[in-house]
């Protein structure tokens, strides 16, 4: 087995470790363009005005 | 007679001025931004990589690098919007209005997250995704709280009766986190008790070094991420003020 594999299992929590950090990534990352997406679009709608 | 908090009360209204938070936001939305990525950048290395298994749950207690941060952040944004939620029932500041409701959503999805890494930690741990222990209903109240509060101030069509209704219901909210904080010493409960619950504990923490730096690394990387996002949320709203007022939308 390769590093990278030994890496990846997680001693055999990967199943669980994975998800974790992948959930996290992606609620905290979706929070910051939500409301990036947000600001832009009230700018353009104020620029229209 | 003088009033004893006189100072604090202008301190208070002096940072309670939309366009001065403005400029606050436009310096510390850069140093915000550097600070997260670089804390963020070293605490996943460092939580991933650098850090050791544990003797007991092995490469598992790396889910405790994204949970406890969530938790401690679900718990500080809750306890800053009472303080908010505080501001605005007295004095009627409507930068802690916009706060409130910039903030919530943010403290909602890191108590989501802290529920399901908590989950996803407890089934190879505990054998079970979900117990109704103390400590871990106590956070699912918070959970519900936060929906609450969150619906709450948009149930009306006037936003400032929305934003007082859901300030008090924040403060009503607040007697929860005391009993987040010491469940685990109250009750007899299935979750451990916290690595740094007191100072006593932070003195000589129950944590090895080499596992206590990314905890804290992560814990202030996403602290800072999550101001950074509250700030450009409040941003949003106070432009969102000023297109409704030019527009004479209420």
């Amino acid at each position: 087995m390769t590093d990278f594999h030994t890496f990846a299992a997680m001693s055999g929590y990967g199943m669980y470790v994975w998800p974790a950090y992948g959930l996290a990534v992606l609620a905290y990352g979706a929070v910051f363009i939500h409301a990036l997406i947000k600001k832009d679009r009230l700018k353009k709608q104020q620029d229209e005005k | 007679m003088d009033c004893p908090y006189e100072g604090d009360i202008i301190m208070i209204t002096r940072f309670a001025n939309p366009a001065r938070f403005e400029r606050l936001a436009k310096i510390l939305t850069p140093v915000f931004a550097v600070l997260s990525v670089l804390l963020l950048a070293f605490g996943l290395c460092d939580a991933l990589l650098l850090s050791p298994p544990d003797y007991q749950q092995s490469d598992a207690v790396r889910i405790m690098y994204v949970h406890v941060p969530s938790a401690w952040m679900a718990m500080m944004i809750y306890a800053s919007c009472g303080v908010a939620a505080l501001m605005f029932i007295v004095w009627k500041h409507t930068l802690a209005e916009l706060f409130l409701r910039a903030a919530l959503p943010v403290g909602a999805v890191a108590c989501a997250l802290c529920l399901a890494t908590g989950m996803l930690w407890g089934k190879p741990m505990w054998g079970a995704w979900w117990v109704w222990d103390a400590r871990l209903t106590s956070v699912l109240v918070m959970m519900f709280l936060y929906i609450a509060i969150i619906a709450l101030a948009d149930a009306f069509d006037r936003p400032e009766q929305g934003g007082l209704a859901a300030a008090w219901l924040t403060l009503i909210g607040l007697v929860n986190l005391p009993v987040i904080k010491y469940s685990v010493e109250w009750w007899n409960t299935l979750h451990q008790p916290g690595s740094l619950s007191s100072m006593k504990r932070m003195a000589d923490p129950a944590l090895a070094a080499e596992m206590l730096r990314p905890l804290l690394v992560m814990g202030l990387g996403l602290m800072c991420y999550l101001a950074l996002v509250i700030i450009i949320r409040m941003r949003t709203q106070i432009l969102a003020r000023k297109i409704a007022n030019a527009s004479g939308v209420r």
